[in-house]
């Protein structure tokens, strides 16, 4: 939150919480301390809330295949064949 | 149903074993000059290297001389490939410098003094009011059409570089903190602040969109 807010919760803090709540990082006791301010504070819960929904929703793009001609031009430089049927699968047997 | 659970856990393992098996042949195969086997390993993985290289270039053409440099590098260093890690997770990390060496590159081109960057994000930030009444239509029911898709991609590609390197690395990528730390240079704390100011400037997007669209809607 910015200077203005009343909150103990550091940007750096909120940024803690996140990535606990998302389960990438174990969570320290400074930021189980400050999720529990979290939880009972609607500044900084609407503050993690919008984030992790920012989070999940760009995760949510798709990749995109590789375009057929930089598929050639990169087997082509490292001097590789196409697979036999002359047409490139992006679904190859394991 | 823990019988069940203990029979999945199983066939999971053995799968694994299975696939790492399967991996060690062909690149051993690839070692040997087989065309085939490295002709596979590429069609694997290159979709994984193109896609990091386009989330953090943001640009097809550096996407490609990317994806391009990374296997060179790959088939020149796979004799030496120990396989302390899945070849997917080792390519990715050849990726991974590769394209932040090319960031570096361009650097001077695109650099924004921080101090810049710091007062734009004041402006950038948001209204917190005005963000959470947006997302209260709920982003996660959004369907993420064509359109949706663009806007989003666009929005990463607008982000000055070092929060796009942490956002996509991160939140994207899924690599750690410290591997992050370790991959950029920059201590842990950089990284989180970086990733913070992404993820602010991409909320507000968002939010933007989510209005525009119920407004259309
Ligand atoms: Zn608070």
């Amino acid at each position: 939150m910015d200077k203005k807010s009343p909150c103990k919760a550091t940007l750096e803090q909120l940024c803690d919480v996140l990535e606990y709540e998302l389960g990438h990082e174990a969570g320290s006791k400074a930021c189980k301390e400050i999720l529990e301010h979290v939880k009972n504070c609607p500044e900084c819960c609407a503050e993690v809330d919008t984030l992790r929904k920012t989070v999940r929703i760009f995760k949510q793009i798709p990749e995109r295949e590789v375009p057929q001609d930089v598929q050639w031009r990169l087997l082509t430089e490292l001097n590789l064949n196409l697979p036999a049927s002359g047409k490139i699968d992006n679904k190859v047997e394991v | 149903m823990k019988d069940i659970n203990r029979s999945n856990l199983d066939s999971k393992k053995i799968d694994d074993q299975k696939k790492r098996a399967a991996e060690k042949k062909l690149i051993a195969k690839a070692v040997e000059g087989d065309t085939k086997a490295g002709t596979e390993i590429v069609l694997q993985h290159q979709g994984n290297v193109y896609n990091l290289a386009l989330r953090m270039t943001g640009n097809e053409h550096e996407a490609e001389s990317v994806l391009q440099e990374t296997f060179l590098k790959v088939f020149e260093k796979l004799p030496e490939f120990r396989g302390e890690s899945s070849l997917g997770t080792w390519i990715h990390r050849i990726a991974t410098n590769i394209v932040l060496m090319q960031l570096r590159k361009r650097k001077g081109k695109y650099f924004v003094p921080i101090e810049d960057e710091n007062r734009a994000d004041e402006d950038n930030g948001g209204d917190i009011a005005y963000v959470a009444r947006s997302f209260d239509r709920d982003p996660l029911e959004l369907t993420l059409n064509e359109e949706l898709k663009k806007s989003l991609e666009k929005a990463i590609i607008e982000l000055p570089p070092n929060l796009r390197t942490a956002f996509v690395l991160k939140d994207m990528e899924d690599h750690s903190m410290a591997e992050i730390a370790e991959q950029t240079g920059k201590s842990i704390s950089a990284i989180k602040a970086d990733l913070h100011r992404a993820r602010v400037k991409l909320r507000k997007k968002l939010a933007e969109f989510i209005d525009k669209g119920a407004s259309n809607g």
